[in-house]
């Protein structure tokens, strides 16, 4: 049976999520049970310290590509079932169990986000916010393991334009980088893994995190992005649920 | 409902109450139970505590809970005094202070009311007395009343307000250098500094008088509620201490990013030694490209680092002032407390107000006489139409011309009753002296300060946006009984704003645009349901082709000032200081907070001023809306 999520070249994105009810991947299985079954352990060799695992999230119709992925071969009784990936660790600079939910749907996300509050509603979950000024700020002073190639701002002074985005080998330290800086705030950055092909990964301030993934064992760029916010302390805790996006966007 | 569970308490007080408004947008009036426990919160951060409350506790509480104008922003209607000491623990530190008042039988029993009172912040400095010896009767009585209300002041603050810590601090520092200048101006008996002894003592008087009113506003339902008196009917139980918060949250955020820029030190010092521009290129009021890219544009100076810290003014409500600026005190409407989610009293009001204080720091660097320089070599200055060697001189001389432009087109717009030949040229007295541009900034020194307000308004906090710039305007306007009498002066403020962002060219042809814009905005306002006797006077004005054109020349006259103010005093970094903020997202090509009325997330915006704007759009007009009081208190909590 073809593998819908190897067969599916989609874009994934992620949602960061914490409660002091989950202090494991398999903890939030079960919050989020029946919708969620069959985890399945993936050893991200690259990211050994996250739990990852994928798991069938079961939707009331199939999603996927009817060219590519037959419904009938995901269908469990009255529902279909879309892979995605669940994983975890405890974040040091958060000082808390983080999980990641990924999916190529966005609803998905949104409804295991729905799920989670309804089944734990006090406290309400936090999700996870990025400090994307603090992540610039440092990028811009100390290599990392990825190089970042494209910056996305917010205008603050033009009612007619909100984002600029600038794209280059590295635009964080280009001079019109530094000529918008007095009148912009940053708003997302792309990083760009050094694998064949290039890993390239999204994170914008609101905590919303979106890649393209060639392969299973390409889940390690996202977490080792999320690794190294934590380790600048550019991340928080916010009760805003992330997944909105510029419109036009996948 | 509050009231008449504490009148058996309070019967003394006359039955004080206080507004309650459900936590929960469509909430009800709880039924209160026949015994229970009211637990008053007092929060460290009411939009955190909110987010708490709303997020992280049962929903029985959650609908028990109700928000005030008070320091104890939220009150919780609960079974006993059990479920009230849970509730204390589980929210923790986020409660910097509570009161609990056991019920029974509908009578709150008194001798069982229990609370505790917020700690001081640590490290509050404590304020010397100002010394008042050596001064006169008068203004050493002022003196000591200064200090006894500081002290007072600085004592509420410290406990329910410490994020105020500046205000008592610059007060403190600024009555002592008047008393300095008060002893030694008496050692001068001359007529200059008799003037000066009572300038000072005036201000002295109107510092007090706003102080006390302020100590009463903010110092109003403290710990024990029983014990705080605040003679207002509708908020005499809990007071509006947390609505000072707020109001200080917005004013601050502006006077800190204003004092960021320094812009009137930067005036002084860069204007000094800075190159001289081109005064009277444009005095034909259609090409004023002599100022486009001006290296004396304050956009284009970097920001001075300067010895002067911000200086404060104290944001108080005020019934009999409205929305007023005075040297040491901004007054916000009082409306704005259960109203400022409508149109008519939002709080944006008050950037025009700080505006006028930034300006008059501006234009005191420029009028500041220069050594060797006085109002007679001014005069000859622009007499022989030279524009000085440094920029400050330049200035000088563009004031003048800028107030002989407006006296011109004032005098002559009567005399063109439609005409289609308008004179370009204002006329220039003869023998323009030093005792003339004093006459001349006495007569329209005020309407010249206006427009340069206007404009830096309509850029820095609307964006340049015409149709939130012209709502909040003239939505504000249209209660105000001068307005309507004197439509004409208003319809020509809002047309030279929005005239610094017309497309570059005669004066005419901006005219025009602007008054199309303008016409087109306040269609709308007018349509709304409640009339508006300033409106339709405006728009009467608007669609009246002759007095358009008398209206023309006078615009002739403010043209010359909206492009000094464009390109000499608007400086874009400031604005997008005043709007950064991580909390905004990006929907539909806008940038939002996107943050409905009744959601609580605990962030309070880096931007007061971005967030009002964001909602200003969705405000409701004066005549509708039953969630209007809901949104305006849930609003002002989110800045706290």
């Amino acid at each position: 049976m073809a593998d819908p999520l190897l067969r599916e070249k989609r874009r994934f994105t992620a949602l960061l999520a914490c409660h002091p009810q989950v202090s494991s991947v398999k903890d939030l299985r079960e919050l989020l049970t029946p919708q969620v079954t069959k985890g399945r352990s993936v050893r991200v060799s690259a990211a050994p310290e996250w739990d990852v695992q994928r798991c069938e999230f079961l939707y009331r119709r199939s999603l996927y590509p009817e060219r590519t992925i037959a419904p009938e071969s995901r269908q469990r009784g009255d529902y279909f079932a879309h892979e995605v990936y669940i994983a975890g660790r405890r974040l040091p600079g958060l000082g808390g169990f983080v999980t990641i939910v990924a999916s190529p749907y966005v609803r998905l996300l949104n409804l295991m986000a729905s799920t989670l509050k309804a089944k734990v509603p006090q406290p309400a979950p936090r999700f996870v916010a990025v400090d994307i000024a603090a992540a610039i700020k440092d990028l811009a002073r100390n290599e990392q393991l990825f190089s970042v190639n494209v910056v996305t701002l917010q205008m603050l002074t033009e009612p007619m334009l909100q984002l600029v985005s600038l794209a280059g080998q590295n635009p964080l330290n280009s001079k019109l980088h530094a000529a918008l800086h007095e009148v912009t705030a940053p708003y997302a950055l792309r990083a760009e893994f050094p694998v064949k092909p290039p890993s390239r990964v999204n994170v914008d301030r609101h905590g919303n995190v979106w890649w393209y993934q060639a392969g299973e064992q390409r889940f390690a760029s996202p977490v080792t992005l999320i690794d190294y916010l934590d380790r600048i302390g550019a991340l928080r805790l916010s009760l805003r649920l992330p997944l909105v996006r510029e419109e036009g966007e996948d | 409902m509050i009231g008449e569970a504490a009148a058996s308490l309070v019967r003394a007080d006359h039955g004080r109450a206080s507004p309650l408004i459900p936590i929960t947008r469509h909430g009800s009036p709880a039924m209160l139970s026949e015994s229970g426990t009211i637990a008053f919160l007092y929060a460290r951060s009411a939009s955190v505590l909110g987010a708490r409350v709303v997020n992280d506790l049962p929903a029985e509480v959650r609908d028990a809970c109700y928000l005030t104008h008070g320091h104890a922003a939220f009150v919780v209607f609960l079974d006993g005094q059990q479920a009230a000491a849970d509730l204390l623990e589980r929210l923790g530190d986020d409660v910097a202070a509570w009161e609990l008042w056991p019920y029974e039988r509908g009578e709150v029993a008194g001798a069982a009311i229990r609370w505790r009172a917020p700690e001081p912040a640590p490290g509050w400095p404590t304020l010397e007395s100002v010394r008042s010896a050596d001064i006169g009767y008068e203004s050493g009585a002022q003196i000591r009343q200064f200090n006894a209300n500081l002290a007072v002041l600085s004592g509420i603050l410290a406990v329910y307000a410490p994020e105020m810590l500046e205000l008592p601090v610059w007060l403190h520092e600024s009555v002592t250098d008047m008393a300095k200048q008060l002893v030694e101006l008496q050692e001068t008996t001359d007529e200059t500094a008799l003037r000066a002894g009572v300038a000072l003592e005036s201000v002295l008087i109107e510092t007090n008088a706003v102080l006390t009113l302020f100590c009463s506003q903010i110092g109003s339902g403290t710990v024990p509620i029983t014990a705080s008196t605040f003679a207002v009917g509708e908020y005499s139980l809990l007071g509006i201490g947390g609505m000072c918060r707020a109001a200080w949250r917005l004013y601050d955020h502006l006077n800190k990013t204003f004092a960021q820029f320094g812009h009137a030190d930067t005036v002084h010092q860069s204007y000094t030694f800075g190159a001289a521009f081109d005064v009277f290129a444009p005095s034909q009021r259609s090409d004023f490209s002599a100022w486009a890219n001006s290296p004396v544009n304050l956009a284009r100076l970097p920001s001075t680092t300067s010895d002067s810290k911000a200086r404060y003014h104290i944001p108080y409500f005020s019934s009999r002032w409205g929305f007023h600026e005075a040297l040491h005190s901004i007054s916000i409407s009082w409306q704005c407390l259960h109203a400022s989610a409508t149109k008519e009293w939002n709080l944006l009001t008050v950037t025009h107000e700080f505006l006028h204080a930034h300006v008059r720091e501006i234009m005191d660097q420029i009028r500041l006489p220069q050594a060797g320089a006085t109002f007679e070599s001014l005069a000859t200055r622009h007499r022989e139409r030279s524009s000085g060697t440094t920029a400050m001189e330049s200035m000088q001389v563009a004031i003048v011309e800028a107030l002989v432009g407006i006296r011109g087109a004032q005098m002559f717009a009567p005399n063109v009753p439609g005409g289609q030949n308008v004179e370009r040229h204002a006329p220039v007295p003869n023998h323009m002296n030093g005792a003339g541009i004093l006459e001349l900034m006495k007569a329209h020194d005020g309407l010249l300060q206006e427009i340069i307000v206007h404009v830096l308004d309509f850029h820095y906090t609307y964006g340049g946006r015409d149709r939130s710039f012209i709502d909040s305007l003239w939505s504000s306007w249209s209660l105000v009984p001068a307005v309507i009498d004197n439509v004409e002066v208003y319809v020509l403020r809002t047309l030279s704003a929005l005239a610094s962002s017309s497309p570059s060219g005669p004066s005419e042809q901006v005219f025009d645009d602007a008054v199309a814009r303008l016409r087109r905005c306040l269609i709308d306002v007018g349509n709304r349901p409640r009339t508006r006797p300033a409106i339709q006077r405006a728009l009467l004005l608007l669609n009246d082709e002759t007095r358009l054109r008398r209206l023309c020349v006078r615009f002739l006259g403010t043209r010359y000032v909206v492009e000094l103010a464009k390109n000499f005093f608007l400086d874009e970094r400031l604005n997008a200081a005043l709007f950064r903020d991580d909390q905004t997202t990006v929907i539909d090509g806008r940038s939002t907070y996107n943050l409905p009325a009744g959601e609580f997330v605990g962030e309070t915006p880096n931007s007061p001023i971005g967030f009002l704007l964001d909602r200003f759009d969705g405000y409701a007009n004066q005549a509708g809306s039953s969630e209007a009081e809901y949104e305006s208190i849930w609003q002002l909590i989110q800045l706290i």
